[in-house]
Parts: structure tokens; C-alpha cells; sequence
């Protein structure tokens, strides 16, 4: 019976997205961005975090923190980093009035292009728990510039590669996920990408190579991006990885798992306070399902998050990876 | 028996923690104009089922 589908019968692999003792919050905290991707589906409507919603953020984690055993929170933009000092605002916060005797255990990531990754803010966000990162390539020089460029048109490869080797030149315990897009143009480019990374980052376990293939995300030249037709090339530039001493990122595939968008206690917060579930469909009346208010409750359409969640319910593989595509 | 009565439902309370609610504690809710809008977005009309509100 259809109605029954909605009675809670999780399978226990899923009760820790449903758990109350777990909370993730991926924080937007500004969706302006220094980049103009060719491929970017985002359209920079909204600036900084508010400040209403920095205090809404302080009052939900005050009222929760006394049950959360795990608390994770994942930097997302946006450019995260054009908003560096109110990150810390909030990262300051959560370990001087939310953090006690190490409860919740504290998790934090962040999505970024790396640009202003400079060392004293990566030693600084590191001292605050964050610790894993992801930023990507397109190729080598040659083909990245072409792709990921800053808003006023000029080159970033340099700049992030020597980031990224300053990270690598400190004893600091953290993870980056160098993620690199595969295209139908860039796979000699990808090589030579790999060769450079390898002379510096070749044994280095913190460092882990993601190849994935260019995707047309909804922005707004999906039709002339030169999108993989044969991506046997991604196995086979993985095995270059390998064969250079490069460490491969252990989940490259993403239908094994469950999406965030699909968790019943994941939540994102946009810098106006909006709350949504997926971060690629951001302009999706779907993806719109809440409201985080500055004493911190939120409200919530439970229709829509229902929607999102749930293969929790029904237990399918692939409504679980990917609610939005299935 | 009333096939209800060993049911379990989810609703959010205010800081959005997830609650598990019988069938009595559904019975108030769904018998408050308010609590129904947001049981029912979550059991499919569940609330039809529910008889006593008083």
C-alpha cells in the first residue's frame, strides 16, 4: 500500500541518516564567487551569510548540542572562502560554546576552488577541524585556464597548484581531494596534470586524485561543453595516477552511497537562510524545503523533504545516491 | 483491530530533530488544524483515519 511506505520501516543500514544524534549542515555562506566557470550552473543571486542567519546557525546548534554525538559541517558556495571571516565566526563559536569534553565529535570540509587557500588560512582552518577539502582541475595550464577562470577573465591554475604545494609543505594532518574533470579535449592535458602533481605529491597520502567526467549541470553552456563520450579514459588515466605514486580516491562511485540531499538530518543552509537538500538544482522550487529563523528553529515543508528522502523508504540503490536524477 | 494502532509516524519538531509519534499522540496532532497540515504532508492523509477528535 502506498500509505504504508510512509510508516517508518528504515532498514537499519539507513538509521544514521535518520538519527537525531547526528546533524550535517552544509553551509552556504555566501554564493558569490570569484570563478566563471564555463560550466558553473549557479547564478550568484545572493551575497554574504546574513548575519540573522550566522545567529539562527548559533541558537540550532545551542539547542542541539547536547544530544549531537556527531556533528559535521561542510563549507559549500559559492566560493566559500570570499566569506573566510564569517567561517571562522562560526567555526569559533562551535568550539568554544558547542564542542564540550570532545562531544559532538566535530567533522568539517570544504568545497572551494583554492584560490584563496593561502597557508595562514589553511593552518587556521585546519586548527578550527577542517580538515578535508576538495578542489579541482581541469587539465593541465593549458586546458584548466580555459575552463576555470576568475570573474574578470584571467587565469587561476598557478595560483591554486601552489596552494595546494604549500598545503603539501606542512606536517598538518588533513585530506584534499584534487578532483579533475575529464572532457573530450583534456586528456594529454590531464596526463601532464598528473606528472606535475606527482613530482611533489607522489607518496603523500593526504592528497587523493579524483577523476570524474565533465557533467552538464544545468548552466548555461551545457551545450557546447565538450562532454566525455568514452570514459574508458578515466580508468586509464587513473592507472597513470597510480602508476605515478598519486593516491586514488577510495569512493569513485557514487551510486554505492547515500546522497546527502537523501538524509533526513542533512540539511543546507543558503546565506539568506533558505534551506534546501541539494546543492546543484539551487534554483529548483523542489530543492526550496525550509527556513532557518534567527532564534534558531526552523520550519520546514515536510511534503518536500519527504520527496528527497525518500529511498529511505522505499530502500532503492539509486534513489538514495541520487533523489534528484532518479 | 484498528490497523492503526501500531503505527509510527515522523514529524520535525522546531530545531528539525525527527520524532516518532504513536497513534495517540497522531490523534492529538491530527485533531489541531495546525498539526494536521503537517502530519498529513508526511502519511498521506493519515489523518482521515483518525475518528476522535473531540
Amino acid at each position: 500500500m502506498h500509505e504504508e511506505r510512509h510508516q517508518i520501516k528504515f532498514l537499519n543500514e539507513h538509521l544514521k541518516y535518520v538519527s537525531n544524534d547526528i546533524l550535517q549542515l552544509i553551509i552556504l555562506p555566501t554564493e558569490q564567487c570569484n570563478f566563471r566557470c564555463l560550466y558553473c550552473y549557479e547564478k550568484f543571486d545572493h551575497g554574504l551569510i546574513r548575519q540573522e542567519v550566522v545567529e539562527g546557525l548559533k541558537n540550532l546548534l545551542l539547542a542541539r548540542k547536547k544530544e549531537l554525538k556527531k556533528l559535521s559541517v561542510s563549507w559549500f558556495g559559492g566560493e566559500p572562502l570570499l566569506a573566510y571571516h564569517k567561517i571562522i565566526e562560526i567555526l569559533d563559536f562551535i568550539h568554544e560554546n558547542v564542542i564540550q569534553n570532545g562531544r559532538p565529535n566535530f567533522v568539517s570540509e570544504m568545497t572551494t576552488n583554492g584560490y584563496l587557500l593561502t597557508i595562514e588560512r589553511f593552518k587556521t582552518l585546519a586548527e578550527r577541524g577542517v580538515k578535508f577539502y576538495q578542489i579541482t582541475f581541469d587539465g593541465d595550464e593549458d586546458k584548466h585556464d580555459k575552463l576555470r577562470i576568475k570573474s574578470d577573465g584571467t587565469p587561476t591554475f598557478s595560483r591554486i597548484f601552489q596552494n595546494i604545494i604549500n598545503a603539501h609543505n606542512t606536517d598538518l594532518e588533513f585530506e584534499i581531494m584534487i578532483r579533475i574533470h575529464v572532457n573530450a579535449e583534456n586528456a594529454s592535458s590531464i596526463q601532464s596534470l598528473l606528472i606535475k602533481l606527482s613530482k611533489f605529491l607522489a607518496s603523500d597520502k593526504r592528497f587523493r586524485i579524483f577523476l570524474r567526467p565533465l557533467s552538464r549541470l544545468g548552466g548555461k553552456n551545457d551545450d557546447i561543453l565538450p562532454i566525455l563520450s568514452d570514459e574508458r579514459i578515466i580508468q586509464q588515466l587513473n592507472n597513470v595516477a597510480k602508476n605515478l605514486g598519486l593516491y586514488i580516491a577510495e569512493k569513485q562511485n557514487t551510486w554505492n552511497e547515500v546522497c546527502y540531499a537523501s538524509r533526513l538530518n542533512s540539511f543546507i543552509i543558503r546565506a539568506d537562510g533558505r534551506i534546501s537538500k541539494c546543492t546543484v538544482a539551487l534554483y529548483d522550487e523542489r530543492n526550496l524545503v525550509g527556513k532557518l529563523n534567527r532564534d534558531g528553529t526552523i520550519t520546514l515543508d515536510t511534503k518536500k523533504i519527504y520527496w528527497w528522502s525518500r529511498g529511505l523508504f522505499s530502500g532503492n540503490k539509486e534513489t538514495l545516491a541520487c533523489p534528484l536524477r532518479v | 483491530m484498528d490497523k492503526e494502532i501500531n503505527r509510527e509516524f515522523l514529524v520535525f519538531d522546531k530545531y528539525g530533530r525527527l520524532k516518532k509519534i504513536g497513534p495517540t499522540d497522531m490523534e492529538t496532532i491530527c485533531c489541531s488544524e495546525e498539526g494536521m497540515e503537517t502530519i498529513e504532508a508526511l502519511t498521506n492523509n493519515a489523518c482521515l483515519n483518525i475518528r476522535n477528535c473531540r
